[in-house]
């Protein structure tokens, strides 16, 4: 039975960060997105993990399988000049390497990081992902996020535009009332 | 004490190689330290040798001529003293005796055969094949031992290793044609998919080699 270890996450050790920049090069190639078509040169992913430790308004998460970081999600807060929006925060950069797949580490990476927004006091989580990551879309909407619009060019892979889906979930709902 | 010596020459990342070698050897209930290593003395020393491989056949070949010492050290501690020998991926195709990869590089050549483009049948197949895919086993093997047919492994590349000796050929696989998963003669044995990420199928098979009397 395969081990399975969510991590919030604020220093990487060397191994981690290695095992961070290899299961993103698997996810990209992929076609697992987060921004990425092909993987970049090592010492330029290694450097983008780095960066998102040093963001005071990025909050990082890694998935371990039998101890090995393997996917990876990032809660990330409004900048403080927002007040409009600030009960909104985003997930993003959310992705389990292909040889992770199967073992329920995004529900568990997406629910992590639902529990931070709701601890951190946000009243929305927001996301979007490409109109191809199925298996993201039926996780994302069985845990409550609404679409609310789809972006015909959202993103552009080998020349060719590609449509994104955006969702939002309110974290603390209004109470039903009773039924009479 | 058994010691693994799992060669470190620059090729990737050795730590999830390094972790299922460890737990495996934990179910082949033995005792192994896990040297990650570019010493040549240290591999020359070691019970069992394992040498991963990610990237291009001839950067690897070119990584590990580099290392002080480690062909001669390779060369003695696999031929002269057979002991049992894993190549993962890479480190498999490196057996052969050329690559095609970027030009043709001049292998080990402990296995006969050259290392090609993955050419599949159907041209809707993606490069690189990525991903878990079954194994057919072609000759009983006790790395294999106790796996069943159609057990899943995962692979990422996009070159093949085309054997000359069928003999040598003990698992394929099937991406728009057959190829070759697993190969092996003697004390050397190689799998082009990744152990230390195929989850049950792997972590059994490095127990098996683990536990492998040659």
């Amino acid at each position: 039975m395969a081990e399975i270890a969510i991590d919030k996450v604020d220093a990487l050790k060397t191994a981690d960060l290695h095992d961070l920049c290899d299961a993103a090069d698997d996810a990209i190639r992929a076609g697992g997105g987060f921004g990425w078509v092909e993987p970049p040169p090592r010492d330029v992913m290694e450097r983008f993990w780095k960066g998102v430790l040093v963001v005071p308004e990025r909050v990082l998460f890694v998935a371990r399988l039998d101890g090995v970081v393997a996917g990876s999600a990032q809660l990330v807060k409004p900048p403080r000049n927002n007040e409009a929006q600030a009960h909104a925060a985003q997930l993003t950069t959310s992705f389990v390497a292909p040889w992770a797949r199967g073992h329920g580490l995004a529900r568990r990476l997406t629910m992590a990081v639902m529990d931070e927004a709701c601890s951190a006091g946000f009243r929305v989580l927001n996301l979007d992902v490409r109109v191809t990551q199925e298996a993201a879309i039926a996780l994302y909407e069985s845990l409550g996020f609404r679409r609310w619009g789809t972006h015909p060019f959202y993103a552009l892979v080998q020349g060719k535009p590609l449509a994104g889906h955006f969702y939002c979930k309110d974290l603390q709902p209004a109470p039903q009332p009773p039924a009479q | 004490m058994e010691t693994v010596a799992l060669i470190d020459y620059g090729s990737g990342n050795l730590r999830s190689a390094a972790k299922a070698i460890e737990r495996a050897a934990g179910e082949a209930e033995a005792s192994y330290t896990v040297l990650v290593t570019s010493d040549a003395d240290a591999v020359r020393r070691a019970d069992r040798v394992v040498l991963p491989g990610v990237g291009a056949f001839a950067d690897c070949k070119r990584g590990l001529s580099e290392v002080p010492g480690m062909l001669e050290a390779l060369e003695e501690v696999v031929h002269r003293r057979g002991r049992p020998f894993l190549g993962i991926c890479v480190g498999m195709q490196l057996m052969a005796e050329r690559g095609r990869e970027y030009g043709v590089t001049e292998g080990l050549g402990w296995i006969r055969g050259e290392v090609v483009k993955l050419e599949p049948a159907d041209p809707a197949l993606k490069i690189p094949h990525m991903g878990w895919n079954e194994l057919n086993i072609r000759h009983p093997h006790p790395v294999l031992a106790g796996l069943p047919e159609g057990a899943h492994a995962y692979f990422v590349h996009s070159y093949q290793f085309k054997l000359a000796d069928p003999a040598t050929l003990i698992a394929s696989a099937d991406y728009g044609g057959p190829f070759a998963a697993v190969v092996g003669r003697d004390n050397l044995v190689g799998t082009q998919f990744h152990p230390e990420k195929s989850q049950a199928t792997g972590l059994a098979l490095i127990a098996n080699f683990l536990r492998w009397k040659v």
